[in-house]
């Protein structure tokens, strides 16, 4: 019976056993603290090697920067004659390719004359726009002069649109009048 | 009493407090010096890319200027000057028709130019000055011979001098064959940019036909127009002497 009771009594207190999350914050914890640990030891010095190696790298890149500047600043001269010059060119190249030049024009209308038809004058604008006053020193020179300028409007088309407008008769029987036209763009070339 | 609970919830509880307490040092570790670290290689690699671009165009800017010839340039801008000036410069547009007379047989009659409408200050402070030419309206009035007239007309603007170009013209043609020319044109003027930039600044790049342009101006010889200088008494000092 004693041995019995003896059996019984249990000197060595029950633990209570953990509640589940706790049991399991057990498990987890130590294991993210190692880990951790080591994740932090690893990234800092990791980080502190790619920063000594790139400020390494850093400062000699800015010290080629900084002497290629040097060497810039001094062909100053150069860079201001070549930039000016180069200025001055852009804004030539752009006005010229605005410009019309005439000289065709005149020398095409200069051919206008033949036997018969004397041009007294001609205006001419950049848009091509032309007026002639001729005189002929007869209806049949008019006539003739009429057709070759037809004639060249379907041929050559250097001159088109034509229209001719206060054709008086002189007492001498010849004819002046006006003749305005639209010149063809290769006239201004 | 109190002390055992506590030394027993301590020694329940001490690997979590353990690794709590190592989980938050990391914590404080990484915000003081792993984060701080972090930022500084991020800026550092940023900055290398910028210098590393700034160092091509650099390095691409220093290999034009050493391969340009600066005595051809030094020699070639004042003929660019000639043929479009930086003001309005009406001294090189009289020597021009001056030269042209001479050289194309024409006689000039007459010339007319705008003044003052457009001043060459107040064209000094467009943005960006040089961009486009200042058009400085003109007419001209020349006699000639359709050959000369014709010749006359292309010199205006064959860059050989002072560029001019011609809008609009009238002529009359007299009974001696010659040719009573009245022309409304334009001369242009140029003002330069004031500064041509920083040291980083990228140079302009000139095309073919920049320097095309620039070959045949090449050619042309420099003229300096001077001056006259007033000889002889010009008036009284003193009226009433």
């Amino acid at each position: 019976m004693a041995k019995k009771v003896m059996q019984g009594i249990n000197l060595i207190p029950k633990r209570d056993a953990d509640p589940v999350p706790v049991a399991r914050l057990k498990k987890i914890l130590p294991l993210a603290a190692v880990i951790s640990l080591l994740l932090f030891v690893i990234l800092f010095f990791s980080s502190l090697l790619y920063t000594n190696s790139n400020l390494s790298k850093f400062n000699r890149l800015k010290k080629d920067v900084e002497n290629l500047e040097n060497q810039i600043s001094s062909q100053k001269s150069t860079e201001g004659v070549y930039t000016l010059t180069a200025s001055l060119l852009q804004t030539l190249v752009q006005t010229i390719s605005g410009t019309k030049h005439f000289s065709p024009l005149i020398s095409e209308l200069s051919t206008l004359e033949t036997n018969g038809i004397r041009i007294t004058s001609a205006l001419a604008d950049k848009k091509g726009n032309i007026s002639i006053s001729l005189t002929a020193s007869s209806s049949a020179t008019l006539s003739s002069f009429v057709n070759s300028l037809i004639a060249q409007e379907s041929d050559k088309k250097l001159f088109t649109d034509m229209y001719a407008a206060g054709t008086i008769r002189d007492r001498k029987g010849k004819y002046n009048l006006t003749i305005s036209m639209k010149a063809d763009p290769s006239l201004f070339q | 009493m109190k002390n055992l609970d506590f030394l027993t919830l301590l020694k329940k509880y001490e690997l979590l407090i353990a690794a709590g307490t190592v989980l938050l040092f990391v914590l404080f570790l990484s915000a003081v010096f792993l984060l701080p670290n972090f930022s500084k290689a991020q800026e550092i690699f940023s900055k290398e890319t910028q210098l590393r671009a700034k160092l091509s165009q650099l390095t691409k800017k220093d290999k034009l200027l050493t391969s340009l010839n600066q005595e051809f340039y030094t020699k070639t801008f004042p003929k660019i000057v000639q043929v479009l000036p930086q003001s309005r410069d009406y001294l090189s547009l009289f020597s021009r028709f001056d030269t042209l007379e001479s050289q194309t047989g024409v006689s000039i009659l007459r010339t007319d130019f705008q003044l003052g409408v457009v001043s060459t200050s107040s064209a000094q402070r467009r943005e960006g000055g040089g961009e486009q030419a200042t058009a400085v309206a003109m007419n001209f009035e020349v006699i000639g011979t359709p050959a000369q007239i014709q010749k006359f007309l292309d010199s205006l603007t064959d860059l050989t001098g002072r560029f001019m170009s011609v809008e609009d013209f009238q002529i009359t043609f007299r009974e001696d064959s010659l040719l009573q020319a009245n022309f409304n044109g334009r001369a242009y003027f140029s003002i330069l940019p004031g500064a041509i930039g920083g040291v980083d600044s990228p140079l302009p790049v000139l095309d073919k036909e920049k320097e095309t342009l620039m070959a045949k101006i090449a050619q042309n010889q420099l003229v300096i127009a001077e001056e006259e200088a007033v000889t002889g008494s010009i008036g009284k000092k003193d009226l009433f002497k």
